[in-house]
């Protein structure tokens, strides 16, 4: 992994300076962070927080997979950002990032939208919505492939 | 040989301290170990219908997500992991 990717699986606030931080470099014209928030509404039901658990181990090493692939796919220098939080969130709060940087904005977009998309399907994080009324429910997902 | 599973999202709540310990044969494979989950699980909650999400759940290691076919050989802890959700 070079130095400069930041891939982990976090309890903690995600902190967007330290973001963006990760992603300066004068060699790269273009910086790309998608942020996923915890939204107050799903399917119709009002939500009021969400809990995410992880296996991290296996979610950081797929990071790492994840970053390696997208390394490979765009060919030229790119930093990368993957962090996902665990632990109880509050709608508003920000649950996931993905940060690209690359001299240009067609290497960032594109590798922004892989991540993302692979993310969702491959690492291993499940959430529990709690609704207004006290019930939660674990929400469906996407069937792990080896 | 004796494997301890980690338990995940809606399955964890079958489980004490999120780990289920199972008796497996020796060179059993995934797919044993998922059905040895499933038994072991169904006997204890009948009727649960979480306990269906084992079908589609993985079983994986510390690096990897686990073919059925493969003997499970020397690794002792595993992860059973239900369809993921992030984002």
């Amino acid at each position: 992994m070079p130095m400069s990717d930041i891939l982990h699986v976090s309890e903690h606030p995600i902190d967007l300076n330290a973001v963006h931080a990760a992603l300066s470099d004068p060699r790269f014209g273009a910086q790309l962070v998608f942020a996923g928030i915890v939204r107050n509404v799903n399917d119709g039901r009002p939500v009021e927080a969400v809990s995410y658990e992880s296996f991290v181990v296996l979610a950081e090493q797929t990071f790492s997979d994840l970053a390696r692939e997208v390394r490979e796919q765009v060919g030229g220098p790119l930093k990368v950002v993957l962090i996902h939080r665990t632990g109880r969130l509050s709608v508003g709060e920000i649950s996931t990032i993905v940060g690209v940087a690359a001299p240009h904005r067609a290497e960032c977009y594109s590798a922004s939208r892989y991540l993302l998309e692979q993310l969702k399907v491959r690492v291993p994080v499940w959430k529990e919505e709690h609704y207004a009324n006290g019930d939660g429910s674990w929400l469906a997902g996407t069937e792990l492939v080896p | 040989m004796v494997v301890e599973v980690k338990m995940f999202g809606a399955l964890r709540q079958f489980s004490e301290n999120g780990v289920i310990v199972l008796e497996l044969p020796d060179q059993s494979t995934v797919q044993q170990a998922r059905d040895c989950l499933k038994d072991f699980l169904s006997s204890r909650f009948p009727g649960a219908a979480q306990i269906g999400l084992i079908d589609k759940s993985a079983l994986a290691n510390d690096r990897r997500v686990l073919k059925n076919e493969e003997v499970i050989g020397l690794q002792r802890n595993l992860a059973l992991l239900p369809p993921v959700c992030g984002g």
